[in-house]
Order: structure tokens, then sequence, then C-alpha cells
């Protein structure tokens, strides 16, 4: 339209949250009773399967593309990468707990070293950065099929994400939290609006899928990205939908939206690496 | 769902096309206004609101219908369309198209003619 004007910086309101100041743990039972009142004839692990609830049609061509499913080449070009020694013979496997197995299920964490939350792209980055590796593109390639593959390694255990009782870990959950209710962009949409105001219904022709639920399959293949890809390059997919300028890929915001987000979906069964279409 | 009146607002648009072909008249100019507004609403509206006449509405927000006898005060109506955060609700998910100047007070206006033909 030739009259509208493109803002793109971020709106002055900030919607509060449901719950004032009640902490993680009451946030979690809230928000996950929310969205078992308005769906109850979906379990906590049917919410993972996103949008696919609400469209039958849909439903079954994935169910279809589940059968071979697109991320299995991820999974096993994940382990060789993730396997093979750096160029000074040390491995990923030395930079993380339980040489990297089954843990993809418990971050993003909290660093009580750094005050700053981490999720496995950054741990794997550092690690690389300490073996004089250069760090690999944090949303998609390498990096997203070595995620692809620990994740693997996770899968059917149920997420677990911790808030330490730290003032720095807390301050970085509401941070997050924050975040997600913020409108920003020329139309003033939060994350809130769609994945939970709006979860279950239709915008133009999209089921949007409920807020709980949405951090458990990934790394994703798209079949838009024609790969397996990171959550926060899902997130900036929506932010660029809406117009608005898209936060920057690890920084302390959105690796702040990442906790909050994947903190929601505690107690739901990681099914990672996930398709969709 | 009551199909009428997306059946007259049709004909009524036809109509005024044909109208206006031929005379260029007032009619013809309100049918005019009645056709953009429509195609307005088709690029903004219909991705949240289901109304007579939309070809892949959501299912975001409540259905536009009887909108001249629910909203007879067509200012009030325009404070919704330009600012629904501060007209309506808040927390709405509406787009506040005036204040951000994604429409004009024209197009809004434009609009309006459409809604009240629902
Ligand atoms: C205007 C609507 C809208 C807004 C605002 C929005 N999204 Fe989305 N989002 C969508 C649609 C549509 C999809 C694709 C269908 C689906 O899975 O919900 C999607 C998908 C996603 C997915 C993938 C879900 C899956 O099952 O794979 C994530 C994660 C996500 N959004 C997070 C966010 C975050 C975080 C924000 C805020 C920064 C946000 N979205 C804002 C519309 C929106
Ligand atoms: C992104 C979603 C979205 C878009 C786009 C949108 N609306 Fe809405 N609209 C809503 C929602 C949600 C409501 C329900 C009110 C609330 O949120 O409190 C609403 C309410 C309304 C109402 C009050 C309805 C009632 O029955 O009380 C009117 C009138 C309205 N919208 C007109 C429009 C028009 C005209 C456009 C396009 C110029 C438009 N809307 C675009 C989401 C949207």
């Amino acid at each position: 339209m030739k009259s509208s004007v493109r803002h793109s910086g971020f709106a002055t309101l900030l919607l509060v949250s449901i719950s004032v100041q009640a902490g993680p743990q009451e946030d979690l039972k809230i928000y996950q009773n929310y969205f078992h009142t308005r769906f109850p004839a979906l379990s906590p692990a049917d919410l993972a399967n996103g949008s696919y609830n609400f469209n039958e049609d849909k439903k079954q061509q994935w169910l279809d593309i589940m059968e071979f499913p697109p991320y299995e080449a991820a999974i096993e070009e994940g382990k060789e990468l993730f396997t093979t020694p750096f160029a000074n013979g040390k491995t990923y496997g030395a930079c993380l707990e339980n040489g990297g197995i089954a843990i993809a299920h418990t971050y993003p964490r909290f660093n009580a070293a750094t005050g700053k939350v981490e999720n496995l792209t950054a741990v794997l980055n550092a690690c690389r950065q300490q073996n004089n590796e250069k760090p690999l593109d944090a949303l998609k390639g390498d990096l997203a099929k070595i995620l692809a593959y620990l994740a693997s390694t996770s899968r059917d255990k149920i997420i677990t994400v911790t808030v330490p009782n730290d003032p720095r870990a807390q301050a970085a959950y509401e941070d997050g939290k924050r975040i997600y209710f913020t409108r920003r962009g020329p139309r003033e949409f939060a994350c809130y609006h769609c994945h939970w105001q709006a979860a279950g219904t239709r915008i133009r022709g999209n089921d949007l899928s409920p807020a709980v639920g949405q951090a458990t399959h990934f790394p994703t293949y798209r079949s838009e990205w024609g790969e397996v890809g990171t959550l926060q390059w899902r997130y900036k997919g929506c932010m660029n939908n809406i117009g608005a300028v898209p936060l920057k890929e690890q920084s302390d915001a959105m690796n702040n939206l990442e906790y909050f987000h994947t903190f929601i979906s505690n107690g739901i069964p990681m099914n990672a690496p996930g398709t969709r279409f | 769902m009551n199909a009428s009146p997306g059946v007259r607002s049709r004909r009524l648009m036809a109509g005024g096309v044909f109208i206006a072909a031929l005379t260029g008249g007032q009619a013809s100019l309100a049918a005019d206004a009645v056709e953009r507004g429509r195609q307005l609403a088709l690029e903004q509206c219909q991705a949240c609101h289901f109304y007579a006449g939309t070809e892949q509405a959501g299912t975001v927000a409540p259905p536009l219908q009887n909108i001249k006898a629910r909203f007879p005060d067509r200012k009030k109506l325009f404070s919704i369309l330009y600012d629904p955060v501060a007209a309506l609700d808040p927390y709405t998910m509406m787009p506040p198209f005036g204040r951000n100047r994604l429409l004009s007070d024209d197009e809004i206006n434009l609009i309006i003619d459409f809604l009240y033909t629902l």
C-alpha cells in the first residue's frame, strides 16, 4: 500500500504477562494449565505436534512425510561431524557433559560462570573456539546437523530446563518472558498474540501452533528451508514475517527468549529433530 | 451465518460498476468507494476476520457482520480501525492501522463504507 509507512522498531507498548512476578515454577503451572483448558483433548505430547493438531489434511500429509523423515541424513552427518576430531585431535565430546549424549533436553542452561544463558549452539561454538576452530553458522548447516544428532540422543526424554535460584538466572528468564510478550513491527504483534491468544485458530491459511510444545522438536527440517535449522532461525522467520527487525542470533535477548520459550515446554517429551512443511 | 447481506452487497457493487460506466454520477462514486474498501479489506482484514465475500479468511477474530446495527456510530468504528489497542482492548491482536499509518484516514473510511454493506 503506498500510504503505509514501514515501522520496524519496537512498539512502546509492553504486554504485562499473565502472572504478576510469580516466578518460573508458578508461571509454568499457570501457562500449561491455560493450554490444557483451551485444548483439553490434546495431551502435552500432542501439543508438540503444533499446528498439525488443528488441520487433519495437513496432519495426514505430515504423517506421510514422517514415514521417511527428511532429517535422517542430517542426524547421520551430524554424528560424523560431532565425532570427527578437531585439527588438534580433541573432540566436541570433551567439552560436554556425558560426552554430549542425552543432554539436549536440558538446554538452554544458565551458566553461573558467565552469568548468562547458553544453548547447545553456544556451547558447541565455544568448544570450537577453545580448540582453535572457527565458530559455525549458529542457525543452519553443519551446526544444525550436529544439534540434530545430539537431539536424537535425547528423543523421548522430558524437557527439563531449570532456572536456578540465582538473581541473574531469574532476570534472564524474566527478560525472555518480557520479549515474548512484547509487541513488535508495524502491526504490533507479540509472539504471545499468534501462539497463545490465537493458538489453534487460522491466520490467512496458517493454523497457529500453541507456544507450549513448540520448542520440543528443534532443530527441525523445514521444507521451506530445505534443511535442518535451529529454533532461533525459526524465531527470526516469525520476526521477519511480521515486518519487525529480527533479534540477532546468539544475542542475550535471543538466548533469553529461547530460555523462556523452552522452559514453558518443561515436562513434554523431546521429539527432535522434527519435520515441518 | 446469514448469507443475504453478502449477496446484497455483491449485487450492489456489480450495479455500481455498471452505472459508473454509463454515467459516472454520485451513486457510482459511492459504489466505487465500496469497491475500493472491499479490496482494502481483502488485503488487510480477511487474514483474521471472516465476512461475506472473503476468499481465504482467517479464524483469529470474530466474523464481521451486521456492522451498521452493531456500530451505528461511524466515529467509534473509525477509532477501532485507527487504534484498536486504545479503542477496543489493550491486549488485542488487531493492528493499529491508522496509528501506524498502515492505512490512511481515507483508506479507513473506504473500508468503513464497505463494512456498512455487511
Ligand atoms: C502474526 C503471527 C505470528 C507471530 C506474531 C509469531 N508467529 Fe511464530 N508462527 C506463525 C505461523 C503462521 C507459524 C507456522 C505455523 C505454526 O507452526 O504455528 C509459526 C511458527 C512458529 C514456530 C514453529 C512451530 C513449529 O511447530 O515448528 C515457532 C517456534 C514460532 N513460530 C515462534 C515464534 C516466536 C518466538 C514469535 C515472536 C518473536 C513468533 N513466533 C511470532 C505466526 C506467528
Ligand atoms: C491480526 C488480526 C486482525 C486483523 C488483521 C484485523 N483484525 Fe479486527 N479484530 C481482531 C480481533 C482479535 C478482534 C476481537 C477484539 C479484541 O481483540 O478484543 C477484532 C475486532 C474487530 C472489530 C470489533 C468486532 C466486534 O464484533 O466487536 C472490528 C469492527 C474489526 N475488528 C474490524 C477490522 C477491520 C475492518 C480490519 C481490517 C482493516 C481488521 N479488523 C483487521 C483481529 C484482527
